[in-house]
């Protein structure tokens, strides 16, 4: 089969897009060159939705909204369609037993509708397809049954996904966050797709049922019954062990899977844990509060004591020392010359009031010469008042000088400020540690965060919930499952035994016979045909994938990568030196991960033998240099129609090799994409993406884009 | 307690330094701690002024008419060692025990020698080499 044109209607983004496609074998590259967002995954489903309609084609199982998102608002209703032109080769009988193998030209229409609902989603109507072929005298519209005839045996269904292909979902092969469990079912599905094992299963259920048929009819009033039952059970037994294991490995991805989040949940928990327990670092909180305001006031305590050494007593003795020991001097001379205290006045008003002077004369005051001492004592009295006075002030000085001691007092205030001040600086730094210990609990406490660890909790128990329900499921479906096996076991060596019992001459038990070893027989064809197609797909995968990565280990022995294989388990391997294996996914970088799946997928369609154009996206990402180049001429190598979806960076490298193999390049642009990414304003502003005709080395004002050095 | 001579007689201070001084003095509305605002009354910093007076032997400045009455001198009947300090300064400098018999001198004489040393103090205050409570201390300490 080999695409000629297709032509999409209101898919999505894709208003009125059509595509055409390099025949040319000798140019059997197309190459559309796309940015990101620009509709290439939308392209590849519209182009399957065409070949295969809803249900086998969109994600989702067909519930995928086809409907233009900006239209919602304008239209209640849309037409979607999508026409594919394209060749096939036609068998036809040519009677007695001979075939022709005719090349035929063939228009498919798929349209439907799609009625918007609530402006956001959409339902779908009428889904129909129209298959004509096509021929020089006119074209003819087929029959349903024909139509489906053809599109099967152009492109089969189950190889869809291998045809069409998107180069980072293909990783998924080989993706590590993929149980194993899952990575196999992945590459088992595709070879089973690759083989037609749907037909083959078909096969093997028609040959059961046919020795049943046959065990219904033999000896039915012996053990006719009995075998019908025990045949009845054992097709029952089959049946529902190959239920269990499946059930039974589904069980096990999903309780891997919740073992996973369940150690990444309590990682997250113990973490956040390590970051603190809130209820602690408040009460540390708070005791370390206490702690600094206690620093702080003992510290303001402590400049509260050394102000007040400013102007105390000590000081002032410091500062006055000097003129305090020079008035000292005047003090001590009177004190030295009796002068202090001698106070007059009162020692002479105590004659007065006396009849006697202490030296015996007469002071009554009667004899004249009494009165006259008496008046020469009161003369004595008011002279010595002035002097008395100052006798006074410095006796009262002197009494409280007299005592101080002025002397070391230097020493003393030094010492005083020095303890202090150690004091203070002690205080000083506790109040720092403790302000630092502080902001340090501050911090903790701000990243501990409570709602998370709640969360996470919640979340914690939640899985734990799941994976004891799984693993409860798990035990229940293998005992079920170890039953059934007993069960099965048990009928089988009963039915074997009534089988010998039976009389060998009895037709009908010949016949269930020969039945039964054509079921052994068929049972063993298609293990051998899957072990032989694995076997073949793992060499042309080796083939094209150490080519891919340039890798020879014949011609160097030292080269990385020596061998790839796909197991009988469905495992893809890769080895290295002294057949050391290594990991796809960890041990291969971007490249190689990205070249050994793209050869298990081209070595799937060798192996298929179908002529079908491979379509695949976003091939080169992750790719540069030597390995593009030779992935690209691999994928040209094993096509027979290759059609590319490059973005810009992808094309770099190989512009070369579409120079050379290209029957057809043009360029997909996003209007949306202006002004961030789109240099000149699109003449048309709907959401739609536009084809023009530039080359993978040209571009227009339609699809000229930003240098991304000049952003 | 003492006997007070000055207690009917004012601290006071040149009005030029009034403001400058209530900025180095917890009651006059420093709001900052005390190695900010060193002194807790005003008549604390009046007494430091007149301690460095006498050690630096300022002579005596004269208060002009515009002068800020700070606060009663009968405050110093809590501090008699300033009473007895002023009076052995005052005692010193003239030499004259007879002097002494004028107490307004001797407070006159104590107003006068702050007011001296005023300016000395509020440089120290605002130098910008360490805090002022701890440029005071370490003057203090340098003397003794």
């Amino acid at each position: 089969m080999k695409i000629s044109k297709a032509s999409i209607k209101n898919f999505r983004l894709l208003k009125d897009l059509t595509l055409d496609f390099s025949k040319d074998p000798d140019r059997p590259l197309t190459v559309i060159r796309a940015a990101n967002e620009t509709g290439k995954t939308t392209c590849e489903h519209a182009l399957m939705w065409g070949l295969y309609g809803s249900k086998e084609s969109l994600p989702n199982k067909g519930v995928y909204s086809l409907f233009p998102i900006d239209m919602h608002l304008e239209h209640r209703r849309v037409e979607v369609s999508v026409e594919i032109e394209f060749e096939a080769d036609e068998i036809s009988s040519m009677g007695r037993g001979g075939q022709q193998v005719k090349r035929s030209s063939y228009r498919l229409k798929r349209s439907c509708m799609e009625i918007s609902l609530n402006g956001s989603n959409s339902r779908r109507e009428k889904e129909i397809v129209e298959v004509h072929r096509l021929a020089a005298s006119g074209t003819l519209l087929l029959d349903d049954q024909e139509a489906k005839k053809i599109i099967e045996n152009a492109l089969p269904r189950d190889l869809k996904d291998v045809y069409f292909t998107d180069g980072d979902a293909a990783m998924s092969f080989i993706e590590a966050a993929a149980a194993q469990g899952v990575k196999r079912k992945r590459v088992s599905d595709a070879i089973e797709s690759l083989l037609g094992l749907d037909n083959l299963a078909q096969i093997q259920n028609h040959l059961k049922s046919v020795a049943k048929k046959l065990s219904e009819r033999i000896d039915s009033t012996n053990y006719g019954e009995r075998m019908s039952q025990l045949q009845d059970q054992i097709g029952g037994h089959e049946e529902d062990i190959e239920d269990f294991r499946r059930k039974i490995e589904e069980l096990n991805v999903l309780i891997k899977e919740a073992d996973g989040n369940e150690k990444e949940v309590r990682r997250k928990i113990e973490e956040l844990l390590t970051s603190g327990d809130r209820q602690v670092l408040v009460e540390q909180r708070s005791q370390k509060e206490k702690d600094l305001d206690k620093f702080i006031r003992n510290a303001d305590g402590r400049l509260k004591e050394l102000s007040t050494m400013l102007s105390s007593e000590t000081a002032s003795s410091i500062f006055i020392g000097d003129s305090f020991k020079k008035g000292y001097e005047i003090l001590s001379n009177l004190n030295k010359k009796k002068l202090l205290p001698k106070v007059n006045v009162p020692l002479l008003e105590e004659l007065l009031d006396k009849n006697s002077c202490y030296c015996g004369a007469d002071l009554e005051g009667v004899s004249e010469e009494s009165i006259i001492r008496r008046k020469s004592i009161q003369q004595e009295i008011e002279s010595s008042r002035a002097s008395d006075a100052i006798t006074e002030v410095a006796s009262t000085l002197w009494y409280q000088i007299r005592s101080t001691q002025i002397n070391e007092v230097g020493q003393r205030w030094t010492n005083n400020y020095g303890s202090t001040q150690g004091e203070f600086a002690d205080l000083r730094q506790l109040e720092a540690a403790a302000e630092a210990d502080l902001e340090r609990i501050n911090a903790t406490i701000a990243n501990v965060k409570d709602e998370n660890l709640g969360y996470y909790r919640e979340l914690e128990i939640e899985i734990k919930a799941k994976l004891s329900s799984h693993r409860s499921e798990q035990s229940k479906t293998v005992a079920w499952m170890e039953d059934s096996q007993q069960r099965l076991s048990s009928a089988i060596v009963e039915r074997d035994q009534i089988e010998k019992r039976l009389d060998k001459k009895d037709s009908g038990t010949q016949r269930l016979y020969v039945a039964r070893k054509m079921e052994q027989l068929f049972d063993g064809i298609v293990d051998r045909l899957k072990k032989e197609e694995v076997n073949n797909v793992s060499q042309h995968m080796n083939r094209i994938f150490l080519n891919m990565i340039g890798s020879d280990p014949e011609a160097n022995e030292s080269t990385l990568i020596t061998r790839a294989q796909l197991t009988e388990n469905y495992d893809i391997r890769v080895f290295g030196p002294n057949d050391v294996e290594m990991n796809p996914d960890q041990d291969l970088n971007g490249a190689s991960r990205r070249a050994i799946t793209l050869a298990f997928i081209l070595a799937l369609t060798k192996v298929s033998q179908v002529e079908a154009p491979n379509i695949i996206d976003t091939p080169l990402g992750m790719t540069s240099g030597y390995v593009k180049q030779s992935i690209l001429k691999e994928i040209l190598n094993e096509g027979s129609q290759i059609v590319l979806f490059l973005t810009h960076s992808e094309i770099q490298g190989v512009e070369n090799i579409i120079d050379k193999y290209a029957g057809a390049v043009y360029t997909l642009t996003n209007p949306a994409h202006f002004p961030k990414m789109l240099l000149n304003e699109p003449k048309d502003t709907a959401f739609s993406v536009v084809r023009c005709n530039c080359d993978h080395k040209s571009s227009c004002s339609v699809c000229e884009r930003i240098e991304m050095g000049s952003v | 307690m003492a006997e007070n001579p000055f207690a009917s007689y004012n601290v006071e201070i040149a009005k030029e330094y009034h403001e400058e001084m209530k900025k180095f003095c917890q009651t006059g509305g420093a709001g900052v701690n005390y190695e900010f605002a060193p002194f807790h009354r005003m008549v604390d910093f009046w007494y430091f002024c007149f301690m460095v007076a006498i050690k630096e032997d300022y002579d005596p400045k004269v208060l002009n008419s515009g002068s800020v009455n700070i606060t009663p001198a009968s405050i110093l009947s809590s501090n008699p060692t300033r009473i007895l300090h002023i009076q052995m300064s005052f005692l010193a400098d003239k030499g004259n025990i007879e002097t002494m018999l004028d107490h307004r001198k001797v407070f006159d004489f104590a107003n006068m020698k702050a007011n001296a040393a005023m300016n000395h103090v509020l440089t120290m205050l605002n130098d910008k080499d360490d805090n002022p409570l701890w440029m005071l201390l370490d003057y203090i300490e340098e003397t003794a």
